[in-house]
Order: structure tokens, then C-alpha cells, then sequence
């Protein structure tokens, strides 16, 4: 039996602001096979980036199911959800969020560390990565304040890919990019999901969402709509 | 793992130079006060401790006690029970007794040519100089035969040569001794050798005359103000009891003296000093504790601030153990620097006082280990709350923290 990597029964997740609820998720119903590349679009509000939150087991929803690779997430602990993040997802951020006061190279190291990899081991992949998405040698031991948007934006990859993992969640990856540097990011989440990896991004950018082979149109914490697949 | 997280405290630490050493601060104080106070505090019991040994540990003091003070009686101090015969019988009767010596204390006026200054003026017999471990620096000490004729003789103390003589020979010179408003002429015989302050007198600004100078020419006394014992080598605790025996049976009441170890001195002395520096000690303590709430207060804000890095490490995979280990380390690398930053200030103003008082500079490893080990264990009680603190953020509000 094939067991779908992603597979979401009517989700929901409400958030409360004193007395007021808020619903973000109304109930999703989403399944996503391995290696897919998926594009998730909606205005802002649209309860997109929460999606991804629940996908990433960075956040759980307020009811429904989620599996991820057949395991019942909602019902792991912490430490075990911990541990799917570190090895299983790799998350890029439209912020970058590197960690500050470190360089390039550690930041790439850091979810490595976490996985409790011997350095020189650490090293050695953490470089080879960084020249794959094509950061510039030089660049390896600057700061993360040292480094352009764009240049962030490719550590940041470099660390999402450091663990090996199969999943790759992406919010808003190129919102704070020019299009040059967003054109050249977009590649490598072409050739990351060519390795069938599977690519899970957030965009509310129509142009984005047609890297991808699948597009989910969010609505009002609803899916509205699907093409291709 | 850790080590990788001691390496990104440091690197957190140094990005807040200021802020790191502030909330040092009232580590090292803490640490300073108690390894200063400690230590100066076994300074000086340690050079007390060699003072009163250097008088001899077989050192006994014999003392009048206290009659009267009943029925709103004044008490006062029984004057007429120590004769010179009793300090022979003492000598004579105890077994472990090696030597007593009869003493009257008094003061004096002395002159000497432009010269004069107030002295203690110390009336002995000439086993004192064997008691209490003096001797002549130049010319010659009493003798008994000074005591049998009644000798208007005078040793004098260092700084009273110094005083009186500036810088002339002082031997064979008379001086003039007023007791009480009678005026005499003493001729120096001898000059002691240096020897400072021990426990209770100081030798050097003294003058030492026959006792019985005192009782048949100066007062007409019959009895002395006090004897000084030596015991037999490690014998003083059966010397006392023999000493009281004796007394108990002669006086018939054994409240009419008093008699002292100089043992018993170093242990009351040891017990007052260590009863102070505890006390001490602990209100230093205190301020530990206050440098503990400081480290607590810096690593609150410290959280706060760095809540998306928190988020961020938990995206990456960081389980909630390594975010607690990344911030104890802070705070455990913030006490325990701080810690060693006050134990070098602590060593450094013990080291100051004991020179200035001419002490031994003690730092004894058990109170080294205690105020590093204590101060850690305050960094660590007091960063375990922000810690867990940063451990329990929800990664999704970390994350949107900005």
C-alpha cells in the first residue's frame, strides 16, 4: 500500500484573540505523494502560511488528522517532532531567518548539530552544499548581516538541505527577493524536486506558483481550488 | 553538542560586551566579599594564633579573682593573696610546674636628661625572662641578687631606649622613675631585645624592674598583682589542676583566683574569629544571591530578545533540552567567569590587607572551591527559569516574533 507523504483530514485550526475566535483553517482536506512540487496560493489572510505551519509540525491544528509519512504527528511529543523537523523537513523562510552571529557556514551546520554529526563531517557537507546552491567561496565565512538577500536566501537552502531531508516547506522564498535572485532560487527548487524531493511552497505571486506542478488555491481558510497534479 | 553550545553562548555573550559583564558584576562582588573576608578572617586568626604561641603554649596566667558584689556590694578585685612565698610554693609543690614568676604591673613616668615619656613599668622576678621567652639584647637581665638587696635596677623595652635615649647608649645611665608622685633614680642595666606586640602587651615600650624594688622601696606592698606559671613541656592542663589544687587549699576559696591556659586563649581566640568570619561571610553571601537575581534578570530579557532565534533553532530541529542546555550554559558561563574574575579580586585585597598587617595571605582551596562552586550553583539555579522559559516557546510565536 502507498502511503502518501502529506495527508490531511478536514484540518482546522482556530486562533483566539481574547474572546474573539479566529478561524485560520476551516477544514482542509489535502493529501501530497512524494516528490511533488506544490505551490500554495491565496491572498494574504487566506490561512496559507498557518497550512504551512501545520505541514512543518511547527504548529498543531485545532482539530482533524494529519499523517506525515503514515505517522500520526498529533500524537508524538515534542521531542519526537523535534526530531521530524530535523531530519524529515527543510524549512526556507521569506525572512531567511538565519541565526545572527554566525557565519554562513555555521548557520548551514546548525540543524546538523542538532542531529549530533561529528564536525569535520559537518563541515564537509555544509560546504559542498553551499557551492551547490552557488554561494561564492569567499562568502562561506561572512556574517549572515555580511550577506545580500540573495545570498541569504541560498544559505538558507543550503541549511534546509543539510539533514538530506524529503521535504522541503517554503514561505513566501522569494518575497523578499528581486527577481533576478528569486529567478535563480526558483531553479534550484526545480532541481531540488527533480532529485524527488518533495517541494511544498507558499506564494501569493501567480508567476511563482507555476514553477510547480501542482498549484492549491486557498481561500478564506478554505481550499478553493486545484490544477494539474 | 555541548561544546558546540558553550561556543554559542560565548558568541552571545561577546555580542553583548556590556551587558555580560554587567550582569557579572554582582557575581564577582559576591565572590570578592566572601573570598576577602574568608580569607582575611584565617589571616588574622592564624597570626593571632602565632603570637599567643609564640609566648608558649605552656604559657599560665594566674590571676586575683573577684570578692564581694553580693547584696549591692561593689565586687573588687582580691589584692592581698599573691605573695612572693606562694609563688615559690607553687613551684615547689606541682610536679609539672617548671617555673613561676611574681609580677606587679604599674605605670611610670620616666625622664631622662630634655627626655620623659609615660611606660608600663613590669616588676618581676627573674624567672620571667624564661617564662615568657625574653632576653637581654645588651647588658644583663634581674638577677636575684638585685631582688635580695632591693636593686633600683631598670631593663628597658626597645622603643622606650629608643624614646628616651635618641640614640645614646643607655646602659650604665640613671634615670628617673616617678611611681606614683615619689621620685627615683634606676640605673639601665640592660636593653631587651626586640619582640612587638604579643596578645595582650606589647614588650618593646615596657621597663622591667625587681619586683621586690617595688614592694619594699616604691609601694611597701606585700603581694603581687599577678604570677606567671610555665608548664612542663606538654603538661599544662595537669599543671592548672595542680596550680588550682594547690591555691584552693591555701586560700580556702577557690573564687579568689583565676587561673589561665594560654591554650584555652588560642582556642576562644580561633572560635570568636571563625564565629566572625561565618557571620561575615555569610552577609557576603547575600550579595551573591543578589548577583544570582541579577544573572536571572539579564537572561529574562536575554530570552525575550532572542525569541525568533529560539524559533529558528526549532525549525532547524533543536529539542527543548538544547535550548535549555544553550541557556544554562549562558548562565553557568556568566557565574562561573564572573566567579573567577572575584576570586582574583577577592585573593588580590586579602593579599593587600595581609601585607598592610603583616599577616600570612591564606586562601585555602576549600574556600576557593566553595565560592566558585556557589556562585555556579547560583548561576545555575537562577538561570534555570529563563531557560526553561526560552525551552517551552511555541516555534510558530517564536517564529513571528519580531
Amino acid at each position: 500500500m502507498k502511503r502518501p507523504l502529506f495527508d490531511l483530514k478536514n484540518v482546522k485550526k482556530v486562533y483566539k484573540m481574547g474572546d474573539v475566535e479566529v478561524p485560520a483553517l476551516r477544514g482542509i482536506n489535502l493529501t501530497i505523494e512524494k516528490g511533488e512540487f506544490v505551490a500554495i496560493i491565496g491572498h494574504s489572510g487566506s490561512g496559507k502560511s498557518t497550512l504551512l505551519s501545520i505541514m512543518g509540525c511547527l504548529d498543531k491544528p485545532t482539530e482533524g488528522k494529519f499523517f506525515l509519512d503514515g505517522e500520526d504527528v498529533l500524537k508524538v511529543s515534542d521531542n519526537r517532532l523535534a526530531i521530524i523537523r530535523n531530519q524529515k523537513i527543510g524549512f526556507v523562510f521569506q525572512q531567511f531567518n538565519l541565526l545572527p552571529r554566525m557565519t554562513a557556514l555555521e548557520n548551514v551546520e546548525a540543524p546538523c548539530i542538532y542531529a549530533g554529526i561529528k564536525r569535520s563531517e559537518r563541515i564537509k557537507r555544509a560546504k559542498e552544499l553551499l557551492e551547490r546552491v552557488g554561494l561564492e567561496k569567499e562568502r562561506f565565512y561572512h556574517y549572515s548581516n555580511q550577506l545580500s538577500g540573495g545570498q541569504r536566501q541560498k544559505v538558507a537552502i543550503a541549511r534546509a538541505l543539510m539533514n538530506n531531508p524529503d521535504i522541503i516547506l517554503a514561505d513566501e522564498p522569494t518575497g523578499s527577493l528581486d527577481t533576478h535572485s528569486g529567478d535563480e532560487l526558483m531553479k534550484i527548487f526545480v532541481q531540488l524536486n527533480e532529485e524527488k524531493r518533495a517541494i511544498i511552497l507558499v506564494t501569493h505571486e501567480k508567476y511563482i506558483a507555476d514553477f510547480a506542478r501542482r498549484i492549491i488555491h486557498l481561500r478564506d481558510g478554505l481550499i478553493e481550488g486545484q490544477n494539474g497534479a | 553538542m555541548v561544546l558546540e553550545l558553550i561556543k554559542v553562548a560565548f558568541r552571545s555573550l561577546k555580542a553583548n560586551k556590556l551587558r555580560f559583564i554587567l550582569s557579572m558584576l554582582g557575581i564577582i562582588i559576591g565572590v570578592a566579599a566572601v573570598i576577602a573576608i574568608i580569607s582575611i578572617g584565617q589571616g588574622a586568626s592564624q597570626k593571632i594564633t602565632e603570637q599567643i604561641s609564640a609566648l608558649g603554649s605552656e604559657l599560665i596566667t594566674i590571676f586575683p579573682g573577684f570578692k564581694g558584689g553580693t547584696r549591692g556590694k561593689i565586687s573588687t578585685q582580691v589584692t592581698n593573696i599573691f605573695s612572693l612565698e606562694l609563688a615559690e610554693d607553687l613551684k615547689r609543690l606541682s610536679p609539672d610546674v617548671k617555673n613561676v614568676t611574681a609580677v606587679i604591673q604599674g605605670g611610670a613616668y620616666l625622664k631622662y636628661k630634655e627626655n620623659n615619656m609615660m611606660a608600663n613599668v613590669v616588676a618581676i622576678t627573674p624567672e620571667f625572662s624564661e617564662i615568657l621567652n625574653v632576653s637581654t639584647q645588651e647588658g644583663r637581665f634581674i638577677t636575684n641578687q638585685d631582688l635580695d638587696e632591693y636593686r633600683k635596677v631598670v631593663v628597658l623595652g626597645q622603643e622606650v631606649v629608643n624614646e628616651l635615649f635618641s640614640g645614646e647608649d643607655p646602659l650604665g645611665k640613671r634615670i628617673v622613675v616617678q611611681y606614683g608622685n615619689r621620685k627615683f633614680m634606676f640605673e639601665v642595666i640592660g636593653v631587651l631585645e626586640k619582640k612587638g606586640q604579643m596578645m595582650f602587651f606589647n614588650f618593646d615600650n615596657q621597663i622591667y624592674i625587681p619586683v621586690t624594688t617595688v614592694m619594699k622601696r616604691l609601694t611597701g606592698a606585700h603581694y603581687v598583682s599577678q604570677y606567671y606559671a610555665k608548664a612542663r613541656e606538654g603538661k599544662a592542663e595537669e599543671a592548672i589542676k595542680q596550680i588550682e589544687f594547690i591555691l584552693t587549699k591555701r586560700l580556702k576559696d577557690e573564687n579568689l583566683f583565676k587561673v589561665f591556659a594560654q591554650q584555652q586563649v588560642i582556642k576562644a581566640v580561633g572560635q570568636a574569629t571563625s564565629t566572625m568570619v561565618i557571620m561575615l561571610a555569610g552577609i557576603a553571601g547575600i550579595s551573591l544571591l543578589v548577583g544570582g537575581i541579577g544573572i536571572m534578570n539579564i537572561m529574562l530579557v536575554s530570552v525575550v530578545e532572542r525569541t525568533r532565534e529560539i524559533g529558528i533553532r526549532k525549525a532547524l530541529g533543536a529539542k527543548r533540552r538544547d535550548i535549555l542546555i544553550q541557556f544554562l550554559v549562558e548562565a553557568l558561563i556568566i557565574s562561573f567567569v564572573g566567579g573567577v574574575i572575584g576570586l582574583l579580586a577577592g585573593w588580590i585585597i586579602s593579599a593587600v590587607v595581609a601585607h598592610l598587617n603583616n599577616w600570612p595571605v591564606v586562601l585555602s582551596p576549600s574556600s576557593i572551591i566553595l565560592a566558585v562552586g556557589f556562585s555556579m550553583g547560583v548561576g545555575l539555579v537562577f538561570g534555570l527559569y529563563p531557560a526553561r522559559k526560552a525551552a517551552r516557546l511555541d516555534p510558530v510565536e517564536a517564529l513571528r516574533y519580531e
